[in-house]
């Protein structure tokens, strides 16, 4: 069953995950490039050489969060699109109780995540391997593949879960998050004509601090995504 | 006599309104069972609470002597199931939607899955998306019957398929019984369609169940009179339903009565009236199921007013 599910999973997201899957590999490369077969002279100060190498892969670091993210988007979404379509006739005349069937949806998708981020702790060792790194700075393909697989597989449960709703439910979420997004602010500063603390407020710093600062459930995405560092 | 379903007063609700109201069906173990009504009668809804995809606002079901929805999984086990529409995954092949199917039954059989492949005249590489209407019943078929099911729940199967494919379906269905003793309960508006194999018929119109009863005491039971000098004071007492009256007129040159509970006999009671009957016609299958339809509906139009 969990096999056949993988599979389904899998026929489901592959075209949308073929460019991710390359960029997945490709990106940790690229951000290694700067520090392949480089050269330090002895009378150069090592620092100027980290600060290259460190500068050109901070660079992607951004990249590496966005494809964690859309990966596990993807990933998330697909597990449900093609139930969704058929009203989950189907799934709903498995003889499998409903948790199960939704567990080894759940397991399938985490395997592709691991898939995806084995690709890219593939590209993030080629790449250190390759690299000559000047003295005080280190390589971190592992523990950089760790924060992309938290930060793929948090992706993939939040959509997941959204998805596995009705369509009903996704939208009275994704619109209450849009009606946040588009009218939030200017609501606040009409209200802040009423009650002045109002008008102070940032809605969207706050949002940002709850969510990804302090801890919140997306904080895996800001962070370090350096490759390499002291 | 035991029975592989058992629904006890089930009520279903859509948005207030009743869609089915306190149905209650026993299909007998072994029957071919068809589920007649027109659209919207309550068919596929009967069907979807009874698969366990939606849970009553009252009632019992039970099938194959388990709780549906508590032993849901062991019941859907022994269970083959078509819907009313395809709901396989379209981007699958035919040998991909088989190897998907076949890992949620215990029971599968794929030697003889292999043969219906190429009884059913399927080519495993093809894509389901690309297959026509009737190539996709025959899968779903083929899916149904490959778990070796004890039950087969058919929501209308063959609705909108050819002649020649309709025939190839329920062809491999019957086989697949008649070595099998397996239970049918098919749902369809396709009334003449099932009279060539139903031994028992269940008709439900706007989600009440109006009579249950072998197809032959179904059939047997209603009659087209006709008769001369028929009088309005034989209706006091009936000892049948008049389910509809047709007076003479220029077309009909003497009276027609469409009868329910129709016994030999009644004849010799009508003749000591002084009703002269002329001729008693058997109604086939969907004549019957037409005139009882008819005579509910107005029956109830009476009652609501």
């Amino acid at each position: 069953m969990g096999i056949q599910m993988l599979k389904l999973h899998w026929r489901a997201a592959r075209w949308p995950m073929l460019p991710v899957l390359v960029a997945a590999f490709g990106l940790p490369l690229m951000a290694g490039s700067a520090a392949w077969g480089a050269t330090y002279s002895v009378d150069h100060l090592s620092a100027s050489g980290a600060v290259a190498v460190t500068d050109g892969a901070a660079v992607f670091g951004l990249t590496f969060a966005i494809v964690a993210a859309i990966a596990g988007s993807i990933l998330g979404i697909s597990a449900w699109s093609w139930d969704h379509r058929q009203d989950h006739v189907y799934a709903l005349s498995l003889p499998v109780p409903r948790w199960k069937y939704s567990a080894l949806k759940f397991g399938g998708g985490t395997i592709l995540v691991g898939a995806t981020t084995a690709l890219f702790a593939l590209g993030a060792t080629t790449s250190s391997l390759l690299a000559n790194l000047p003295a005080g700075l280190r390589a971190y393909p592992g523990a950089l593949s760790l924060h992309f697989l938290i930060a793929t597989q948090t992706a993939f449960a939040l959509l997941f879960a959204l998805a596995s709703g009705t369509m009903r439910t996704a939208t009275i979420v994704l619109g209450c998050v849009m009606g946040l997004a588009i009218f939030g602010v200017p609501l606040l500063d009409f209200l802040g004509n009423f009650w002045s603390p109002l008008g102070d407020f940032d809605l969207v710093r706050f949002a940002y601090a709850t969510l990804v600062e302090n801890d919140g459930p997306l904080s895996i995405f800001a962070g370090n995504w350096m490759l390499f560092d002291v | 006599m035991s029975h592989a379903i058992e629904l006890d007063d089930l009520t279903w609700r859509s948005g207030g309104e009743f869609t089915l109201d306190r149905l209650s069906i026993r299909v007998p173990q072994g029957s071919i069972y068809g589920f007649l009504g027109p659209n919207g009668a309550g068919k596929s809804t009967t069907i979807r609470l009874l698969m366990g995809m939606m849970r009553p606002h009252g009632g019992r079901i039970r099938m194959l002597d388990g709780r549906v929805p508590r032993d849901l999984p062991d019941v859907l086990q022994r269970v083959g199931y078509v819907p009313e529409r395809p709901h396989l995954f379209p981007q699958l092949t035919v040998k991909e939607a088989i190897d998907y199917h076949a890992a949620f039954y215990r029971s599968w059989d794929a030697l003889w899955a292999t043969e219906l492949v190429e009884r059913l005249d399927l080519r495993p590489d093809q894509r389901i998306r690309r297959m026509s209407k009737g190539q996709t019943g025959k899968l779903m078929i083929l899916l149904a019957l490959a778990v070796r099911p004890y039950l087969l729940v058919l929501d209308e199967p063959t609705d909108g398929l050819d002649p020649v494919i309709r025939r190839d379906i329920m062809t491999t269905v019957l086989d697949y019984v008649a070595e099998t003793e397996a239970t049918i309960f098919i749902s369809s508006h396709l009334v003449h369609e099932l009279e060539r194999f139903c031994d028992w018929v269940g008709v439900v119109d706007d989600g009440r169940l109006i009579t249950e009863l072998p197809v032959q005491d179904f059939k047997n039971g209603i009659k087209r009179l006709r008769l001369e000098n028929a009088s309005d004071a034989l209706l006091q007492r009936p000892p049948f339903s008049l389910l509809d009256r047709l007076p003479a007129n220029g077309i009909r040159s003497c009276e027609e009565w469409v009868v329910q509970g129709w016994e030999q006999p009644h004849r010799q009671l009508l003749e000591r009236e002084g009703v002269m009957v002329r001729e008693v016609v058997d109604l086939d299958l969907e004549e019957g199921f037409v005139e009882l339809l008819r005579s509910t509906r107005l029956q109830r139009a009476r009652e609501d007013r």
